[in-house]
């Protein structure tokens, strides 16, 4: 279900941004990735951070203890003054330990209800404050608390880097196939807009590293290859700038598939095959929240706010695309009318 | 500052939101710029063609 999420979101994204051809100017990319990307920031944002009493558990040995648990409607009964036996949203019990007369307040209302507080062993949660239930909820992962939510910024901005220079592969091999000279300026300026969303990734993953690592900078696999491919796309735009006209474009689209390989084994291979702190390395049984099969990991409303996140970066790389390639090709034209 | 920003995970969500959007935001001023630069160029050479041929 959730990798359908993913597929129809990457579909949506595709078909919106290129539709009606990519020099053409049009409102529908604009208007889709102001409405996409705002729920997404919305869905970032604002609904609480809330995990299972499972989350609890593990929290426990990591910083901050604190999970805030969603008790849903019905899902915890008065024992006595103190306790109450509470059901998480994946059906888990606990017994929750109390001083709060709202939560037995909420209780006899049957209202659903959220609860702060820390696992002090795996039958008890001792709870610290209780808020009323929010319509929507994004899913607690475990050791990242809050800074979760950086995940639905991170990553899209990466996949719309990686997508950017595929495209650039696609136009540069059309240039080399067809020699239509507007493909050679998409392809250039797809190649910009890519290398600006991997370094924005670069930069954000760095800090999210930070804090939850330890360093900016870690020598980790995914990092480094990463910081590879921006010297490999920074030297497609050396070439380009220091090659004479003539022998300029069919070169750099030449670079730029080869380049599009190294891209491809710098991303998807190389993070896999050796030991990284990024999850889904090798000797990790850990694939990452976005690509696990586990139930806690599969949550619909952590994967619809991430599907609506990547539906929105696609579209606006493609209107970004869509301007710088318009901008450079009215510039050719131009400069080679007036010189 | 490293250690406020450990207390609250917020401000280093926004600092990340605030800084892809800065960076996008950044690239298409720059792109408006060019793009003012290339107009007001066509446009002073188009003037000075009108003024060589008469018309």
């Amino acid at each position: 279900m959730k990798f359908l999420f993913y597929l129809l979101a990457l579909a949506a994204g595709i078909a919106l941004g290129f539709s009606g051809g990519i020099q053409r100017r049009t409102w529908r990319r604009a208007i889709a990735a102001t409405i996409i990307v705002g729920v997404g920031i919305f869905g970032a944002l604002e609904p609480p951070i809330v995990g299972t009493f499972r989350d609890a558990i593990v929290e426990a040995t990591a910083t901050p203890p604190t999970v805030t648990v969603f008790i849903p409607r019905g899902g915890a009964s008065l024992l006595n003054d103190t306790l109450l036996e509470c059901t998480d949203y994946a059906g888990a019990t606990m017994m929750c330990i109390v001083r709060n007369a709202e939560i037995v307040l909420a209780q006899v209302n049957a209202a659903p209800m959220l609860l702060t507080g820390e696992s002090i062993s795996h039958e008890v949660f001792r709870v610290i404050s209780t808020d009323s239930a929010p319509t929507i909820m994004l899913p607690h992962i475990p050791a990242l608390g809050e800074k979760a939510r950086i995940m639905y910024f991170h990553v899209p901005s990466a996949w719309a880097g990686f997508f950017a220079f595929a495209v650039t592969m696609i136009f540069s091999l059309r240039y080399l196939r067809q020699g239509k000279h507007d493909d050679d300026v998409i392809a250039h300026a797809s190649a910009l807009v890519g290398t600006l969303f991997t370094a924005l990734a670069y930069i954000s993953g760095a800090i999210w590293a930070k804090f939850n690592w330890g360093k900016f900078f870690n020598w980790d696999t995914r990092e480094l290859s990463v910081l590879l491919l921006l010297a490999i796309y920074a030297a497609y735009f050396v070439l380009r700038a220091n090659t004479p006209a003539p022998a300029r474009y069919r070169m750099a689209a030449v670079y730029a598939v080869v380049a599009s390989i190294a891209a491809l084994f710098l991303i998807f291979i190389v993070p896999r095959i050796t030991v990284s702190l990024h999850p889904g390395s090798k000797d990790d049984a850990n694939i990452g929240p976005i690509l696990s099969p586990e139930h806690d990991a599969l949550d619909l409303t952590k994967a619809a706010v991430f599907s609506i996140m990547l539906a929105g970066f696609t579209v606006l790389y493609t209107w970004m695309l869509s301007i710088t390639a318009r901008f450079h090709i009215l510039r050719q034209r131009l400069l080679g009318q007036i010189s | 500052m490293i250690e406020y920003l450990s207390q609250h995970p917020h401000v280093i969500v926004l600092l990340v939101t605030l800084l892809i959007w800065l960076g996008i935001a950044l690239y298409l001023w720059r792109l408006d710029r060019r793009l003012d630069e290339l107009l007001s160029k066509f446009s002073g050479k188009t003037v000075e063609q009108d003024n060589n041929t008469g018309r």
